[in-house]
């Protein structure tokens, strides 16, 4: 035996003779079945306690908790190593900043397509008849100087055959002429239109702020008028996404983006691109989520882009 | 004990906690996540032709306990970190996954493997990467250089002061995940009834 491998031996038994010191060796054979049932049994309560005793998971979490994401966080980084996130992202989504987005957009972008109360039917069949009602009533087309702008704006009639949830307040079905060149986003096929529908994910009737344009993974998303970037981020929701601004306080949103090609402040021109398909947030499939919005108010983006296709 | 695997009464008190708190649904991806570490550990030893015996579960983590006939530090140090490697490797299969299925699932899983894995190689004498850290100057030096020593030291302030950062950003939350990924992987290699070692 080398000297090296003494030290080994004696290196390595020693260690072991420590270790097999604090393997607690189980004495009480017998007792060992109580206390098993006694841990089950509180650890049960105290699951029992988060879950029917309303409030004491919040509280608890509050306290221990504290207002880290950490699915967020590992869902972007599981998206990171898919290579459809960048990296840093991960701490953004761990540490909440797209908190900044919900004072931009207001709570309707933020929260996603909010989903009504709706104690009557929920097939497609009243979607499409809601939608129906909306374009007669508000089908028109009108120069709106934007300062009376809000004053036109009218709420969803809730009569008997709409249905008993309020209208999104910041909707708006009318045709507000942009006097700006634009054009279509992205080369696709229409999914999902704008206004009621059955939400493919949660299978509710909700309402649908933007048009979904199916396309290949990677395709480019280009801008919608000449403008300048005001916003990209990330958020749970939509995803990676960006807003720009054009004219008139007119501003184009692009949602579920697989990455972002443009920074905030940059200006681009009408067709440029800006990001390509993904399907990052809440989405079935690589899809672009396109809104067009004047200041807070969401319009119809088919008013004005894949007319037709809708 | 189920088999090899004996659950630690205080597990269950551990589990009753996370579970109260756990208002992310991250648990089931934290034990898929766990199990396929260990999964790794174990294919690991028995591949350097040792025997495993027992997986205990405790509040404190998980401890694997194996017979090691042909024991080296070599195969100590493979065996430590076969652990983060199934975790990589689980990792990069579920985001794959996720990308191709589009199940949203699969992407917390990825990341809350990755996150296990990279978690288990900070080099600190009760994780992974410590140990195989230390298997590997036992090899390569004969002894615990006092290098490691300083790791161990600067890394284990490093973790504290990242964990109180954390905190102060956004609450107290970071202690929580520590405990939830090291309760998992925060294990100790136990060797039992090892006969001489041949080297």
């Amino acid at each position: 035996m080398t000297g090296g491998e003494f030290l080994y031996r004696a290196t390595y038994e020693g260690k072991r003779a420590k270790r097999r010191g604090t393997v607690k060796k189980d004495q009480h054979g017998g007792s060992l079945m109580v206390r098993t049932m006694i841990c089950m049994v509180l650890g049960a309560a105290l699951w029992a306690a988060g879950t029917f005793i309303p409030g004491v998971k919040e509280t608890a979490a509050k306290y221990i908790g504290g207002s880290l994401d950490y699915r967020a966080a590992f869902s972007a980084a599981g998206e990171a190593i898919a290579g459809e996130r960048r990296a840093k992202e991960v701490w953004s989504a761990l540490v909440g900043e797209d908190e900044t987005v919900d004072t931009y957009v207001g709570e309707i972008a933020a929260s996603g397509d909010i989903t009504y109360s709706v104690t009557t039917l929920d097939d497609e069949q009243t979607a499409e008849q809601m939608n129906e009602k909306a374009r007669e009533e508000y089908a028109g087309i009108g120069m709106v100087p934007p300062e009376e702008y809000s004053e036109q704006l009218l709420p969803f009639p809730a009569g008997e055959n709409a249905g008993e949830e309020d209208a999104p307040d910041t909707v708006s079905y009318d045709y507000l002429v942009f006097e700006f060149d634009y054009e279509q986003p992205l080369e696709g096929t229409v999914t999902s239109g704008f206004g009621y529908r059955i939400h493919p994910v949660t299978k509710k009737l909700s309402f649908h702020y933007g048009i979904d344009i199916g396309a290949p993974m990677g395709s480019d998303i280009t801008a919608f008028a000449d403008g300048t970037v005001e916003l990209v981020g990330y958020n749970s929701t939509y995803g990676n996404y960006l807003f720009i601004r054009h004219r008139d306080g007119i501003i184009s949103f692009y949602g579920h983006c697989s990455s972002i090609d443009v920074c905030e402040g940059q200006l681009v021109k009408m067709g440029e691109a800006v990001a390509a398909v993904g399907s990052t947030g809440i989405s079935t499939g690589p899809h672009l989520h396109f809104e067009v919005r004047s200041g807070d108010t969401i319009l119809d983006p088919s008013l004005y882009v894949y007319s037709g296709e809708v | 004990m189920i088999g090899h695997i004996e659950i630690a009464p205080s597990f269950f008190i551990a589990a009753g906690v996370v579970l109260m708190l756990d208002v992310d649904g991250i648990l089931p991806a934290a034990f898929i996540a766990g199990a396929f570490h260990e999964l790794g550990h174990i294919t690991a030893i028995h591949l350097c032709g040792g025997q495993f015996e027992r997986l205990r579960v405790s509040a404190a983590g998980a401890e694997i306990h194996a017979n090691m006939r042909l024991c080296s530090y070599l195969r100590e140090a493979v065996i430590c970190m076969a652990g983060p490697v199934a975790s990589a490797l689980f990792a990069v299969v579920a985001a794959a996954g996720a990308a191709a299925s589009g199940w949203e699932a699969l992407y917390l899983l990825a990341g809350v493997s990755a996150a296990l894995g990279l978690f288990n190689l900070l080099p600190i004498p009760a994780l992974d990467g410590g140990m195989a850290l230390r298997a590997l100057c036992m090899r390569v030096f004969g002894r615990e250089p006092v290098v490691l020593k300083v790791v161990y030291l600067i890394f284990g302030t490093a973790l504290l002061g990242l964990g109180l950062y954390a905190a102060s950003v956004g609450g107290f939350s970071l202690p929580l995940i520590i405990f939830a990924a090291g309760a998992l992987a925060g294990e100790h290699l136990q060797d039992c009834g090892k006969t001489e070692c041949s080297v």
